[in-house]
């Protein structure tokens, strides 16, 4: 096993050992240990050490990253005997530059909230029990940006979703929770099935091409895809499966990462404890649906995959709309919000449909950056309201206020990651959303059409609301009067263990883009991250050392063949179209950073002036035609009204009808079926019998009585009569031998 | 000799117990438990031995005993009988081309050596009957065949044996009655006669899986009807009678028409045989509307005790009516009976008509149905058993999913899935009755915040019911994964070389997919009124957590669902040579036949 | 004598027969039944000679032998007949013999 496999293995495997402890001992004992927070702690820690390692050594400094990532495969499941086709599932672990990003996002946002959570939980009464679902967490998260087969990755996606489950539903004594967690569950569902079909697709076209193989890892994927060029690939002629098979599973992204319409789980799931909200719903799981069509990009990008030329791919601009129109409506809605929980949830929502864009408008990397500069912004913004929340014990912002000497250092923190949000340039959220927009500009240019400028308007008004509404929840929390005096009062800052992950965070906040700049600018002189992870690049790199057969292996070492996007690479031949795109992008680029640093003042300003000055938290109120927009925004459009009073109800009601179906039809059928055969028809033949057959017996016998009724007359005993009779009777004879003689 | 002991082990059990005093229930009640574990341990032993590459396979014992018949035949006749059965040319030389042989044919000079001769007669019909069933295909994965002459008048005879497909039932089972007896400890009344009758269930139960003779099966078959009448019908709920006969009557009724099923296989092509291998070997020479008629006729009998829509009926009342441990048994092995039928006899006796488009269409729809009203009809129940009872209406329909489907994950994941679907229901039905017992209802809407009061058992609760569900890690996922895989692959499949000329298409199992979110639905919608919230009634803040026998009876289950979840080769690495020679042998059996 | 042929002397004892059944079928006194009853049996007899005469071998009397077994017997039931006969008029007082329908179902 690879030195880096082996890493990534423990770093996967620690928290679940931390988890498997406290299960064992809750099984015996019956309780959970009271020391599972420490050990969930401990875990995790060492996690993020080994992660960091691999961070500093093998991505950040070192040229382009990983650049021979060798996978190692151990089969888990195979169905059927070699060579009859078997169903090979393969548990495939390899460390690329994208995994090790993934574990230090995951490490240093879940270690934050580990050590924040020691504080925030202390009072409740199943803390261990916290801890306890965190370590399944942190494991199933790990385990799933660990490991490159994709049905393996699906396991673990739901594990990831399990846990959200429980946490959400963690204060399962109030209803609301209950409720909250069994919708994130089946909104899930509905997304990993339809994912799951997309996975039994691709095995069915794949394990055609390459039998007793586990085809369903990225490199078989990869590989397929390169194939599309070979006369024989196991997509050539299956291209509208192909089309099928990216949406089927992009529509597991929409359902995990909440994208319009399945986003509706993820404002619900703030009833869960903070920490939680900060962990799994701003910074890992929800990122996991990003992450997944990240890797996946290929397999979307389809036909134009191997020449750069991602722009004709259907499936890859219906992903860029559904992203865009996450972002902007996410976005709205957050400006209704009087919850603060709520408004930041609406904000990822909306954060997480730029990260969508930017794969479908072509660019992973962009992608994969805001990924990771959000995470730690989102994550200090949530830990920072948890700190609010727990100061002033309640989630409206109408009771809090004019926190910010109260509270410094919740405010520091919460200012530098709204800063972060809003684009401000030399905060980290600034580059990650110029890397999008830039490419969503680009790819406007590039096809040229009206609509496909529809990525890039919609994320462009999104960022001016960004800036907007996260400012907004910044005065209205801390700054003008207080709304509630008592709790204003009450409120005093939190403690050690809350602020200091806080400030981590923030710090992060600021570095996580610039750090690296200068350094590790690798070889290609393009920003570090872009560098790390530019599809084409990855996939090269993975298929050199992965692909299934050895001329392939050499096809792919070989730098020539693959077409780079975005980078000064002399020694890479590009094709027009990316040289096209290249040009496109750097034309865009200076008005773009001129544009969002005017949207980021302009926001700043503007909310500046509607909460602060005029103290106005009831925006848009205030002017007439736009109450009814505000009564739709504080709806949610409706969405989540359609979802809960329109489509479960009549699940139900269809539910019932089966129900009543079965009960009185199917039932009935049975029950009459069996009083057909059992009473009728018995009561039937019991009569036939009766009448019938035993009328025949009495008929015969009072025929016979008729007969000898009939005779009895002749014998009145008289002679002379019986005289006569013979007399007759020989007449009769005589006359009957004369005629027959 | 180890099969026979784990079957009828428990009929002597039986009668042991039958004259206990019984008034002494302890006594009555370890016996039982004592009885089962004395059946288990020969199951484990089997179970163990089978993987054990020296062991004796079934063509050797076959013909083994073949040489034997031959031997104690009259002297003139055993050359001749040697010589017509003898491999490769056994097949030809079946007792229906026998008896009207041409007088030119050269077999005619050895057929004049026995004919005429009753004995000689006898003995050469035995020795064609193992001779072709030891060359059956489906033979090769037997073991521990154990052979027996019964009643040699009509050719029955006593032939058990198991492969991968039995073994792993014929475990569970063993396993579920000695969990179902010690959670019965709670039955007061009756103790003596339900033990006895349970452990006669228990025979029926393993002969049923066990049995290789038709008639034996069909016996066995219908041993498990009277105890469940009888279980159903006095332990049971208010409605018991009702669900008793309704059981007991839609169940016989199949079993009759598989019953002329079975005669007319034995007088078909003058083979005179109940032999079950010997069926299968000679049923490449079934034309194809016979097997269309033994088809439909044997799915009959096998569908209603799967359950498959419009059968089904049965099941609800049945499950809510039976007490806990009855339901438990029979949701975990009766129905897998059914399933069992399927892959055991119907489509190895009529491949042909198994793999027509006709059929491959009618059973994937009915499993898509099956799925999909399963689902919606728990969703609508109030009974929390009734709601488990549909959830396995719902579950074995992705059992004929996957057989519709014939791939290799398709086959595997029907039948991987019987076995997860027992260990889950079994265990949700434990649960069930765990809360039943303190509350004396299973009204859903009344139930709340149980998950409060009882956190240990609510992890048992989330362990069961999330398996049910299909939660990656738990045993549930695997089977659900294996039959999606498999059926969305049986268009895309290599199919040359075999009959299956129009694979399941696609879109049926499309339409089987909102199924999955159903279930989420309706099972997380239970645990939530049920464990969630809460306590509606102050009562419920008084339920102890459970006691020690309650959780000797979930541990097992709970650490199999999680073991099957996570190291699913335990099963499947067992059960892979069988059903893939089965498979094999279905898809191409209706070749050049 | 002239021979006037057989068919006479059956017409004759047809005439004789007919007569007497008449009689024991139409007379309701006893003695009167007898007489037809003789009469009967003569007209019996009388074909037997004639065709004994006109049919039988020359040298053969067997229809004569025949007519005087039927005198004997004719006489020999008469007088049983007469006897019953007698018994009946002791129990019944009549001779009139539809009254004896005793035998009657």
């Amino acid at each position: 096993m690879p030195n880096l496999v082996m890493l990534a293995l423990l770093v996967v495997v620690l928290p679940l050992a931390a988890w498997t402890y406290g299960f064992l001992y809750a099984f015996f004992n019956r309780r959970l240990p009271s020391y599972q927070d420490k050990l969930a702690t401990a875990a995790i820690s060492g996690s993020l050490v080994i992660a960091l390692y691999m961070f500093f050594t093998e991505v950040l400094f070192v040229g382009s990253g990983i650049t021979n990532p060798e996978s190692w495969s151990f089969t888990w499941i195979q169905i059927g005997v070699t060579g009859h086709h078997p169903f090979i599932l393969n548990l495939d672990l390899a460390v690329d530059n994208i995994t090790v990003i993934m574990f230090v996002v995951v490490t240093i946002v879940a270690t934050c909230v580990h050590w924040y959570s020691q504080s925030y939980m202390e009072d409740e009464d199943r803390y261990s029990r916290f801890f306890f679902y965190l370590g399944l967490f942190t494991f199933s998260m790990l385990a799933c940006v660990a490991t490159t087969n994709l049905l393996m990755l699906f396991i673990f996606w739901e594990l990831v979703g399990v846990c959200s489950y429980f946490l959400i539903g963690f204060f399962f004594l109030k209803k609301s929770a209950g409720d909250a967690s069994k919708k994130a569950f089946v909104v899930n569902r509905i997304g990993d099935g339809c994912f799951m079909a997309g996975i039994c697709l691709i095995y069915s076209v794949l394990s055609r091409y390459w039998p007793d193989e586990g085809v369903l890892s990225f490199a078989r994927i990869w590989e397929s895809i390169a194939l599309l060029g070979a006369a024989d690939g196991p997509w050539v002629g299956n291209e509208s499966l192909l089309t099928a098979v990216g949406l089927l599973v992009f529509m597991g992204c929409v359902s995990k990462s909440a994208q319009f319409p399945l986003h509706i789980w993820l404002p619900d799931a703030m009833e869960g404890p903070t920490p939680v909200s900060a962990l799994i719903h701003a910074a890992t799981m929800v990122v996991a649906g990003v992450y997944m069509i990240v890797r996946m990009f290929p397999l979307m990008a389809g036909e134009g995959y191997l020449s750069g030329n991602y722009f004709d791919s259907p499936v890859l601009f219906i992903i860029a709309c559904f992203g865009a129109i996450t972002a902007i409506f996410a976005g709205t809605i957050a400006l209704a919000q009087s919850d603060l929980k709520k408004g930041l949830a609406y904000s990822t929502c909306s954060q997480l449909g730029y990260m969508v864009l930017a794969v479908g408008v072509g660019s992973i990397g962009a992608a994969m950056f805001h990924l990771f500069t959000h995470a730690f912004f989102k994550a200090c913004l949530f830990l920072g309201s948890g700190s609010v929340i727990h100061a002033v014990h309640s989630q409206e912002m109408s009771d809090m206020g004019g926190l910010k000497d109260k509270m410094p250092h919740t405010r520091w923190t919460f200012l530098i990651s709204c800063l972060a949000i809003a684009g401000t340039p030399l905060f980290s959220g600034f580059m990650s959303k110029e890397a999008i927009l830039g490419q969503a500009a680009a790819y406007g240019l590039q096809v040229g059409a009206f609509w496909a400028w529809f990525p890039f308007v919609l994320g462009g008004i999104t960022a001016f609301l960004t800036a907007f509404y996260m400012f907004r929840l910044y005065w209205l929390t801390f700054h003008g009067e207080p709304g509630d005096q008592q709790k204003f009062d009450h409120a005093h800052e939190s403690p050690s263990k809350m602020i200091v992950p806080l400030w981590a965070l923030a710090a992060l906040a600021i570095v996580s883009a610039g750090i690296a700049m200068p350094f590790g600018a690798g070889h290609t002189g393009g920003h570090w991250f872009q560098d790390r992870v530019n599809d084409q690049v990855i996939v090269k790199d993975y298929l050199a050392v992965n692909a299934s057969t050895a001329e392939s292996r050499s096809v792919f070492g070989d730098q020539q063949q693959v077409h780079l996007v975005h980078h000064h690479d002399a020694a890479a031949i590009a094709s027009p179209v990316v040289e096209e795109f290249h040009h496109n992008f750097h034309s865009v680029h200076y008005p773009l950073l001129g544009g969002s640093i005017v949207a980021v003042i302009f926001g700043i300003a503007g909310s500046f002036f509607f909460f602060v000055r005029n103290r106005n938290k009831d925006f848009l109120a205030d002017i007439p035609p736009a109450v009814e927009y505000r009564r739709v925004l504080q709806n949610l459009y409706y969405v989540d009204w359609f979802a809960c009073e329109r489509v479960v109800p009549t699940t139900k009601d269809v539910a019932d009808a089966a129900g009543r179906f079965d009960n009185r039809v199917v039932d009935g059928i049975v029950n009459g079926t069996a009083r057909f055969f059992g009473r009728d028809l018995g009561w039937a033949v019991g009569r036939i019998d009766n009448i019938v057959v035993d009328g025949a017996v009495n008929g015969a016998g009072w025929l016979m009585m008729a007969g000898g009724s009939l005779f009895r007359g002749m014998v009145n005993g008289r002679i002379q009569d019986y005289v006569k009779f013979t007399a007759v009777c020989m007449g009769v004879l005589l006359l009957w031998v004369l005629a027959a003689g | 000799m180890l099969l026979t002991l784990s079957i009828f082990i428990p009929m002597l059990g039986m009668v042991v117990v039958l004259l206990l005093p019984k008034d002494n229930h302890n006594l009555i009640r370890w016996t039982s438990v004592g009885i089962a574990v004395a059946t288990f341990i020969p199951i484990v032993v089997l179970t163990m031995g089978y993987t054990d590459p020296d062991g004796e396979s079934a063509a050797d014992t076959l013909l083994a005993e073949r040489e034997r018949v031959i031997a104690e035949a009259p002297e003139a006749a055993r050359a001749a009988i040697l010589a017509l059965t003898a491999e490769g040319v056994a097949e030809a030389n079946d007792p229906g081309t026998m008896s009207d042989l041409a007088a030119d044919d050269e077999r005619a000079a050895h057929w004049s050596l026995v004919k005429g001769d009753r004995e000689a007669e006898a003995a050469y019909h035995e020795a064609w009957e193992l001779a072709i069933a030891a060359q059956a295909a489906i033979s090769q994965n037997l073991k521990y065949v154990e052979y027996g002459n019964w009643i040699p008048t009509f050719n029955i005879n006593y032939i058990l044996g198991v492969d991968g497909l039995s073994l792993p039932l014929i475990f569970l089972s063993g396993l579920l009655f000695i969990l179902c007896f010690v959670y019965s400890f709670n039955i007061t009344k009756g103790v003596k006669a339900y033990y006895a009758l349970f452990l006669l269930l228990e025979t029926g139960l393993i002969g049923v899986f066990a049995a290789l003779d038709f008639f034996l099966f069909y016996v066995f078959w219908e041993i498990v009807l009277l105890p469940m009448y009888f279980l159903i019908g006095y332990w049971g709920g208010p409605n018991r009678i009702y669900a008793a006969i309704k059981f007991f009557i839609y169940t016989l009724v199949g079993s009759v028409v598989m019953l002329v099923a079975m005669l007319a296989l034995y007088w078909q092509g003058g083979y005179d045989t109940f032999n079950l291998l010997t069926l299968i070997g000679m049923s490449g020479n079934f034309d194809a509307t016979f097997q269309m008629w033994i088809f439909m006729a044997l799915f009959l009998g096998f569908a209603i005790k799967v359950p498959v829509f419009p059968f089904h009926t049965w099941l609800p009342d049945a499950h809510v009516q039976a007490p806990t441990a009855v339901s438990v048994i029979l949701a975990g092995v009766l129905l897998k009976m059914g399933g069992y039928g399927f892959f055991r006899f119907s489509y190895t006796l009529a491949p042909e008509a198994g793999t027509s488009e006709f059929m491959v269409m009618f059973i994937g729809l009915l499993g898509l149905i099956n799925i999909v009203y399963g689902a919606l009809c728990a969703m609508a129940q109030t009974d929390f058993k009734s709601l488990v009872a549909y959830s396995s209406v719902s579950h074995m329909g992705f059992v004929l999913l996957g057989l519709a489907a014939f791939t290799p994950e398709g086959i595997m994941g029907s039948v991987f899935q019987m076995f997860s679907h027992g260990v889950s229901s079994a265990m949700m039905f434990l649960l069930v009755g765990v809360l039943y017992d303190r509350a004396h209802h299973r009204d859903l809407n009344k139930f709340g915040g149980i998950g409060l009061q009882m956190p240990y058992y609510t992890g048992f609760a989330i362990i069961g019911f999330f398996t049910s569900l299909g939660l990656p890690g738990l045993a549930g996922f695997i089977g659900e994964m294996s039959v999606f895989m498999g059926s969305l692959n049986a268009e895309g499949f290599d199919w040359s070389g075999t009959s299956l000329y129009a694979p399941l298409p696609r879109w049926v199992v499309y339409a089987a997919l909102p199924g999955v979110v159903l279930t989420a639905g309706y099972i997380l919608w239970a645990v939530q009124r049920v464990y969630m919230g809460e306590a509606k009634k102050e009562e419920y803040k008084t339920y102890s957590d459970l006691s020690g026998r309650e959780v000797f009876s979930l541990v097992p289950l709970a650490a199999m669902c999680i073991v099957l979840g996570v190291w699913p080769r335990v099963l499947i690495d067992f059960m892979n040579p069988t059903l893939d020679v089965l498979r094999e042998f279905i898809t191409t059996a209706g070749i050049g036949g | 004598m002239p021979d006037i042929g057989l068919n006479a002397y059956m017409l004759v004892a047809a005439a004789i027969f007919s007569a007497g059944l008449g009689v024991v079928v139409a007379r309701r006194n006893a003695i009167a039944v007898l007489c037809g009853l003789e009469l009967i049996l003569n007209g019996a007899s009388l074909n037997f000679v004639a065709l004994n005469r006109y049919t039988g071998p020359v040298a053969r009397i067997d229809g004569q032998m025949f007519a005087v077994f039927i005198i004997i017997l004719a006489a020999a039931e008469a007088a049983i007949a007469l006897a019953i006969l007698l018994n009946l008029y002791q129990m019944t007082n009549t001779v009139q013999i539809d009254e004896a329908d005793s035998l009657k179902n």
